[in-house]
């Protein structure tokens, strides 16, 4: 009888998987449709991009860069909150809760208050912010390497670490230019339309190899969720598996740092939800958190760009709001 | 037949004096088509204009060239009929879209108040962008707003305002120096100091700043700015209360006296807000009776 029930259980994930899957794929489309069409004609947008860019170089120049970066934020912040939600076995871990976030905030500080942009123009914040990243990475790295990448080690040196580099944060911007300060807030609080056209070539094969790789992970990250002393007699190397996870979804999360500032609760909603709904086999969770993650981040740059047109808000802004929101709403009907 | 000779040779002197004053005048003409050509700052004509700046769509008012002005930040709300323009964003946001269906010929806007990025995108679409840097000064600031006036085209009527306000700050009757401090923010203090633009107008005023750090505008502490010992000290409505700031500084200096200013003045000046600036601190230091 409960094996039947099992059976019966894991059938009706199986629907709800490709189900979410399919109605995921539409939302998406329609919202990379409507980011790319706003106030125009999908006849016009299409001609504009496939028959000929000078009908309107808008489409070409400003929506569809903005649109392509937030289709891979957002799927990269998705599947990275999967892979750390699932490592750290922590409902509320996020691509940030590791310090990278601060560590990327004090790199573009850094950048600021030392005017790098003389030197590097419009590539000194995106470098800086990666940079800022991989450092925070790495210090953890190297203090949890000894506990053999334990979850509430890398939880707790995350917090540390964020914390110091958030006090170096406060010391650079209490010396900063206002000026200045105002800039690099406003780029920190999230924009799509940040990072130079030219750099966006470069930056998809970065966020796509990375993110393929994890998605080929499912298998292992199940069998994590077991503990590391059941993944050990499985077959899995749970401290060796732990690093290469975590090295990949730090570089992802330190990539969509650098192109787009930080935007949060993508990565700790999105995984949270879908996860209610199509359980926690990882196989599926990471593509429909991929593909919910990039419907997410593309509706709320739609709605930050719209909201209170002319005037445009920072789409971290627009990300905290509706998923805070959401977030409440879960925990309120779970409890 | 001599007499031909010498009409001859006369007609040929003449005509090299005609082609050697031409070719000059054919080189000079030549010269500035090209400078037309390569700096279309020289050549004025633009009228759809937009601001990303609440202190040059103040200017481009101020010049009369308002029909110019296509577009403005919802920041620009002096005068108040600026605000009545059409709205392309924030100076920090502006709305690309916004501005390229608007179809400017120039777009103006500063290298501190507008990011890097904005200026970068603009010219992806041809669109003909100049930037000025903030003024430091009271120098800089006439020199920003005579750009300006050539932009718009109106640069004897820009000449003739600076003139003006160089001839009224002249005029000024200035008494005994006193000691000022020019107050930014209230929490965290922060105050204008000798390489402030507020400098400026202090001096003109004939005050001495009491802050005389390198850093334009330094965090001090309170018993540092008591330390210093001010006599006027200039307020600023930035969001800060003011009352509750004099009532601080009253229980901490005797005999402290107050001028409260707007925050254009250092936000967002021009050569007339500036004039009204160091006026108002000439008459307030010129009414302080100081032992």
């Amino acid at each position: 009888m409960s094996s039947e029930a099992n059976k019966a259980h894991k059938e009706r994930l199986k629907k709800n998987s490709i189900l979410v899957l399919t109605i995921l794929l539409v939302l998406l489309i329609i919202s990379i449709l409507f980011s790319l069409s706003y106030g125009k004609s999908i006849t016009h947008v299409m001609k504009s991009l496939f028959v000929d860019s000078g009908i309107d170089p808008v489409v070409r120049k400003v929506r569809l860069p903005r649109t392509l970066m937030a289709f891979f934020v957002g799927g990269s912040l998705g599947i990275c909150g999967v892979v750390l939600q699932s490592i750290l076995r922590n409902p509320l871990a996020e691509p940030y809760t590791l310090g990278l976030s601060g560590g990327a905030t004090f790199g573009v500080a850094l950048s600021a208050t030392i005017g790098l942009e003389r030197y590097l123009s419009l590539y000194a914040n995106p470098l800086m912010g990666f940079m800022g990243a991989m450092a925070s990475v790495m210090i953890i790295y190297l203090l949890t390497r000894k506990k053999f990448f334990h979850p509430n080690s890398m939880i707790l040196f995350g917090i540390v670490v964020s914390l110091v580099f958030s006090s170096f944060v406060f010391f650079l911007f209490s010396i900063l230019d206002p000026d200045k300060m105002q800039i690099t807030l406003m780029w920190l609080m999230g924009d799509l339309s940040s990072l130079d056209i030219k750099l966006i070539p470069a930056y998809i094969p970065m966020f796509l190899i990375p993110a393929i790789i994890m998605l080929f992970f499912g298998r292992e990250l199940d069998i994590l969720s077991l503990g590391s002393e059941k993944a050990q007699y499985l077959g899995v190397n749970p401290p060796r598996m732990y690093r290469i996870l975590f090295l990949l979804s730090s570089i992802v999360t330190g990539l969509c740092v650098s192109a787009s500032g930080i935007i949060g609760f993508v990565g700790l909603i999105v995984p949270h939800i879908l996860r209610n709904i199509i359980g926690a086999g990882h196989s599926s969770l990471l593509f429909a958190s991929y593909l919910g993650g990039a419907f997410f981040l593309i509706a709320s740059d739609v709605i930050s760009r719209y909201i209170l047109y002319p005037v445009e808000l920072p789409v971290g802004v627009v990300t905290a709001m509706l998923g805070g929101f959401t977030l409440l709403i879960v925990i309120v009907r779970r409890t | 037949m001599q007499e031909c000779k010498e009409i001859f040779l006369r007609k040929k002197i003449l005509l090299k004096i005609f082609y050697s004053l031409l070719s000059p005048c054919c080189l000079l003409f030549t010269l500035y088509c090209s400078l037309l050509l390569f700096f279309p700052s020289l050549s004025s004509g633009y009228d759809r204009i937009i601001s990303l700046s609440p202190q040059i769509t103040e200017s481009i008012y101020l010049l009369g060239a308002e029909d110019k002005l296509i577009g403005v930040t919802t920041l620009c709300k002096r005068p108040e009929e600026a605000t009545l323009k059409a709205k392309i964003g924030t100076p920090l946001r502006p709305d690309i879209e916004k501005i390229v269906s608007m179809k400017p010929d120039l777009i103006l806007g500063t290298r501190e108040g507008n990011p890097p990025i904005v200026m970068s995108k603009l010219k992806t679409f041809d669109l003909y962008t100049y930037y000025f840097s903030r003024p430091k000064n009271l120098d800089d600031l006439l020199t920003n707003f005579i750009t300006i006036a050539q932009f718009v085209d109106k640069e004897e009527e820009g000449r003739r305002i600076v003139e003006t306000v160089r001839y009224a700050l002249h005029r000024m009757k200035r008494e005994s120096p006193l000691r000022v401090l020019w107050q930014v923010g209230a929490n965290p203090l922060i105050v204008a100091s000798k390489m402030s633009f507020a400098n400026d107008i202090i001096k003109l005023a004939g005050g001495i700043n009491v802050i005389e750090t390198d850093v334009p505008y330094p965090r001090v502490s309170i018993e540092e700015v008591v330390a210093k010992k001010p006599q006027v000290i200039v307020l600023m409505d930035m969001g800060y209360p003011v009352e509750q700031e004099m009532t601080k500084w009253k229980s901490c200096i005797d005999n402290i006296q107050f001028v409260i200013m707007d925050a254009y003045v250092v936000g967002s000046p021009t050569p007339l807000t500036f004039l009204e600036a160091v006026k108002r601190l000439v008459d307030k230091l010129n009414s302080t009776n100081m032992p």
